[in-house]
């Protein structure tokens, strides 16, 4: 067809109507966030330490070092998320065929205790680029994943390991890692003539994934990678196969895999009259939908790790029990966990817009790492490993910049 | 304090048919279009008494939440919310009266940046210019990125019949 800059206007204008439903901007409640955004903002402003904390981390040498010295506070209140469920069960299969072996932490080996204290520091970014952020974690906490934004809408795909960050080679725009394995493998996707293409990166190389129209989302100990194509759920059984299609329900318009767990079972969504219904999908392929949390419009989830899966259902955030089938809501975060771990421990940002880590019996605030402002995502911890001890996301500066960041905890 | 609180109301009520269609245009969903308006107004009402004072304050708004829309922070927020993907793509049927949704679903998978790009220049008619100062890049990047903008959205149309766009253009 012909599309150019001369058609364009007559053939996207018509774009410009109202939206179908009607609106649910609320004025008030913007009129009251704004006012506490304000009171919060002037009282950091008022104490200013957290400005302090930005410059010293700011002149930090290049290198993994601990530099947050917040104390973490520890809180014994048993928050109902993680009432009534078992704190861990039996360790997955860990028999990984990959070929760099690496010890995973298993669940068994996961402390039966939350950390008492984390540091919070920032990752380093090459080139001196402001904007950064963590898109992946594995679950030993060894390779970070994330990308940076050097400029002019490019973007960077870095590696952190072993103290470096590494600049990591993907075709494309807008290129992203999703998802890595204890064994380095990671996936993810970007755009190449616009159209999206998933890719599998592993010992230093990015190889595109069969299937156009793709998008890899997961990818489990033994190399079983998960996503979309063409806006339906899919599994690559390993790096060189052709995407396999995963059961969804009759009258469903599609869906996609979020993540895989090491047993193979796959979490996603499926889409049912314009809305998502929380999908889980088993080593075979067949699908059920996971239970909902009160009778939500839309539900949806996004990780999972030895049988503990996250997600939405509707505007709360939700763990999924796949052993009992239990679903319960995880009170006091923003919108939803990030994720969880082996052991189901999950992290977030509680309503102040702090990091938090939630584990049996208990919750813990991890520091910030410059400023926490209420009803943002000042501080957004992303990816958790099995053990608890290191926690990767992404904070705002106090200029509102995001900068790649992990907590070392202990 | 109360004035400008009064002034906020009634400058946002005003604006808000405006602010819910260019959102609508962005994101290609009545709700994310909403959450997008919901956070614009809220930042507004905490800067209030600077932007209040803008020249051009209908357009310093505009940009407030095209930008908002391209940030990069919103990738994290966009994907907890509860629409973090466009919906799927419906394959068309041949005389669908649906040219519209399909459109509006091909440019919701050209990517952000792009796709703001597209969306001021074509559907809100904004010159080169304004689009540059709203985006704060250069003209040189708005051409470039409405010309990768035009080729995502070719190859997201292209299997689609071509008598169901020309339909449109005829309108």
């Amino acid at each position: 067809m012909n599309l150019d800059e001369n058609n364009a206007g007559n053939l996207l204008g018509p774009l410009a109507d109202d939206p179908p439903r009607p609106s649910s901007v609320d004025i008030a409640r913007a009129m009251r966030e704004g006012q506490r955004i304000r009171r919060t903002r002037r009282a950091a402003l008022a104490s200013g330490a957290a400005g302090f904390t930005a410059i010293v981390l700011v002149a930090l040498p290049f290198g993994l070092r601990s530099a947050g010295t917040d104390k973490s506070e520890v809180s014994e209140k048993s928050p109902a998320a993680t009432t009534g469920a078992p704190a861990s069960a039996s360790a997955s299969p860990s028999t990984s065929p990959s070929s760099t072996p690496t010890p995973s932490v298993s669940a068994s080996r996961a402390p039966a205790k939350l950390p008492t204290q984390c540091a919070a520091e920032r990752l380093p970014v090459p080139d001196n680029v402001a904007k950064s952020l963590v898109t992946a974690a594995d679950p030993a906490g060894r390779w970070i994943f994330g990308r940076s934004y050097p400029g002019q809408g490019a973007t960077q795909v870095l590696l952190w390991s072993d103290g470096k960050a590494t600049k990591i080679s993907i075709p494309g725009d807008d290129q992203t890692i999703e998802a890595v394995n204890a064994a380095g493998v990671a996936v993810g996707q970007s755009f190449v003539g616009g159209e999206q293409v998933a890719w599998v990166y592993r010992d230093g190389k990015a190889t595109q994934l069969a299937g156009s129209d793709a998008r890899a989302q997961g990818i489990n100990a033994s190399g079983t990678i998960v996503g979309a194509r063409a806006g339906q759920p899919v599994r690559w059984p390993s790096a060189g196969s052709e995407p396999v299609s995963l059961q969804v329900p009759d009258g469903a318009k599609g869906g996609a895999a979020e993540a895989v767990d090491d047993d193979g079972t796959a979490v996603g969504y499926v889409t049912v009259a314009g809305q998502r219904q929380a999908y889980v999908w088993s080593g075979d392929g067949k699908g059920r939908p996971l239970p909902e949390y009160g009778e939500p419009e839309d539900s949806a989830a996004f990780t999972v790790r030895n049988g503990w899966a996250t997600g939405l259902s509707g505007s709360v955030g939700t763990r999924w029990n796949l052993r009992t089938g239990q679903v319960e809501p995880v009170p006091g975060l923003q919108v939803r966990p990030s994720t969880a771990n082996a052991a189901g421990w999950m992290v977030g940002t509680d309503r102040e817009g702090r990091g938090v880590l939630i584990g049996t019996g208990g919750s813990m605030r991890l520091p910030d790492v410059f400023v926490h402002r209420s009803g943002e995502f000042s501080n957004l911890p992303t990816a958790l490993s099995d053990d608890g001890r290191v926690i990767a996301g992404q904070a705002d500066d106090a200029d509102g910049v995001i900068h790649a960041v992990a907590w070392r905890c202990r | 304090m109360a004035g400008e609180s009064a002034e906020y109301v009634e400058y946002v009520t005003a604006r808000l048919p405006v602010l819910r269609r260019l959102a609508y245009s962005l994101t290609g969903d009545s709700h994310r279009a909403d959450d997008l308006v919901q956070q614009t107004i809220t930042t507004m009402f905490v800067r209030w008494s600077r932007i209040r004072q803008a020249e051009h304050l209908d357009r310093y708004v505009r940009s407030m939440l095209v930008n908002a829309f391209v940030d990069e922070r919103r990738l994290s927020w966009a994907r907890v919310r509860l629409f973090a993907e466009p919906p799927p793509t419906v394959a068309p049927e041949p005389d669908s009266v649906e040219d519209r949704s399909v459109l509006r679903d091909a440019l919701a998978q050209v990517p952000r940046r792009q796709r703001a790009v597209l969306v001021l220049r074509f559907i809100h008619d904004l010159p080169v210019a304004e689009v540059a100062d709203i985006l704060g890049i250069s003209a040189g990047t708005v051409k470039s990125q409405t010309s990768h903008g035009l080729a995502a959205l070719r190859r997201l149309l292209g299997e689609q019949p071509l008598a169901t766009l020309t339909n449109i253009q005829e309108r």
